[in-house]
C-alpha cells in the first residue's frame, strides 16, 4: 500500500512516516504542501493520504476537497492530522468526506486505531 | 478644562438683546448683534481647537515618535522575524537530531531483545538438559560472542541517546529569544494602545477579541483555548460519532 504523507513541517512527516513504518507501512512519500501533494496523487496510485490542514500554499481541507472532486482520486481513504480542534473545523472535514480524524499531539496507538478503523470500514 | 471663554450668561445676554431688535424690527442692531454672537462663538471654537491641538502634540511628544518608534519599525521587528525564523530552524534542527538519535537506537535494542530472547530460550533447554553436547558447545560460544555483541551494542545506544540529551539544548537559546520577542510585542502593544486611545473616544478594553469562528486557531494553549474548540481526541472522536462517523 503506497501512503502520501503531507505536512509543512519536515519533523511531523519524519515521525509519521516512522510510526508507519512501525505499524507496517513501507511504502510511504512525502509532500511539504496541498499544492505539492495534488499532482503526485494524480500521478497516480496512492492507497492513502495522511495530511496536516495548515499549510501555507494549499490547505489540508482544500486538498481534501480536491481529491474528493477529482474522479480518477476521488475515493482515496484520507486521515487528517492536525492541532486544529475547533467544532467548525472538525465537522467541516467530515462533511467534506474525510475518513479520520487525529489531533495533534497525539500517540502511536491513536495513530494506529484511526488508521485500522479506516481500512476496516474498506473491507 | 473645559470652561468656554466667553461664559453662557454673556452669550444668553446678547441673544436676549439680539431677539428683542428682531421683534423691534431694528435692522442695524439685529445685524451687529448676530456679527457679535457669531465672532464670539468663533473666537471660542478656534480657542478650543487650538487648546486640543496642543494636547495632541504633547501627546504625541511623550510617545517619542522620532526615536524609539522609528527603531521599531526599522531595525526591531525585522529583527524579531529573523529571530523567530531562526527559532523555527533550531527547534527543527533538533527534533531531526533527536530523531536520527532514536531511529538508531529503537531498532538495536530491538536486536538485543530478540538475541537475548533466543539465547534464553537455549538457556532453558540446557537447564533442562535437553542439550546435546555440540548444542552444548555452541551455546557457550553464542554467550561468549552475545556479551561482546551486547557490549558493543551498549555502548553505541549510550552515545546515541547522550547526542539525543544534548540535542536539548536549543530549548534554552530558543527560549531567550523568543523572551525577547516577547517583550518587543508588549511594547508594540502599549504604543498601539496610546495610538488607539489618542484616535478615538473607544476604550481599547472595549475592543474584544475578535472570535471569528472562520479563523484557524492552530494549537490550543493552556489559558487562551477558544470556546469552540474541543480538548482532545476523545471529544473530537465523539463529535464525528454524533455526526454519524
Amino acid at each position: 500500500m503506497k501512503i502520501l504523507v503531507v505536512d509543512d513541517f519536515s519533523t511531523m512527516r519524519r515521525i509519521i512516516k516512522n510510526l508507519l513504518r512501525d505499524l507496517g507501512y513501507n511504502n510511504t512519500s512525502e509532500a511539504d504542501d496541498g499544492m505539492t501533494a495534488l499532482p503526485m496523487l494524480k500521478a497516480g496510485k496512492f492507497d492513502f493520504l495522511v495530511t496536516d490542514w495548515n499549510m501555507p500554499g494549499m490547505t489540508g481541507i482544500e486538498l481534501l476537497k480536491e481529491v474528493r472532486q477529482t474522479p480518477e482520486i476521488a475515493d482515496i481513504p484520507v486521515l487528517m492530522v492536525t492541532a486544529e480542534q475547533k467544532r467548525e473545523q472538525i465537522v467541516e472535514a467530515a462533511q467534506a468526506g474525510v475518513n479520520g480524524y487525529v489531533v495533534k499531539p497525539f500517540t502511536a496507538t491513536t495513530l494506529k486505531e484511526k488508521i485500522d478503523k479506516i481500512f476496516e470500514r474498506i473491507e | 478644562m473645559n470652561a468656554p471663554i466667553h461664559n453662557k450668561e454673556e452669550l444668553l445676554s446678547i441673544a436676549r438683546s439680539y431677539v428683542s431688535a428682531l421683534e423691534a424690527d431694528n435692522a442695524g442692531e439685529t445685524a451687529r448683534l448676530l456679527a457679535d454672537l457669531s465672532n464670539k462663538s468663533e473666537s471660542t471654537l478656534y480657542k478650543e481647537l487650538g487648546k486640543l491641538t496642543r494636547e495632541f502634540h504633547e501627546a504625541l511628544n511623550g510617545f517619542k515618535f522620532d526615536d524609539r518608534m522609528s527603531n521599531i519599525a526599522v531595525s526591531e521587528i525585522p529583527d524579531a522575524k529573523e529571530r523567530l525564523n531562526f527559532v523555527m530552524t533550531k527547534t527543527e534542527d533538533a527534533a531531526h537530531k533527536t530523531l536520527d538519535g532514536l531511529e538508531l537506537v529503537l531498532p538495536k535494542i530491538t536486536e538485543i531483545g530478540k538475541t537475548s530472547a533466543a539465547l534464553s530460550e537455549q538457556w532453558e533447554r540446557f537447564t533442562q538438559r535437553e542439550l546435546t553436547p555440540d548444542e552444548f558447545r555452541s551455546l557457550c560460544r553464542n554467550i561468549k560472542d552475545h556479551f561482546a555483541y551486547t557490549k558493543n551494542e551498549i555502548n553505541v545506544v549510550q552515545e546515541n541517546l547522550n547526542n539525543v540529551m544534548l540535542a536539548q539544548d536549543f530549548q534554552d537559546i530558543t527560549g531567550q529569544i523568543i523572551k525577547r520577542v516577547i517583550s518587543l510585542v508588549s511594547e508594540l502593544e502599549e504604543s498601539l494602545v496610546k495610538l488607539v486611545r489618542l484616535g478615538s473616544n473607544l476604550e481599547p478594553d472595549d475592543a474584544k477579541k475578535d472570535n471569528n469562528g472562520s479563523q484557524l486557531d492552530g494549537p490550543q494553549i493552556p489559558g487562551l483555548e477558544s470556546n469552540s474548540a474541543v480538548s482532545g481526541q476523545d471529544e473530537v472522536d465523539d463529535l464525528l460519532s454524533s455526526l454519524g462517523f
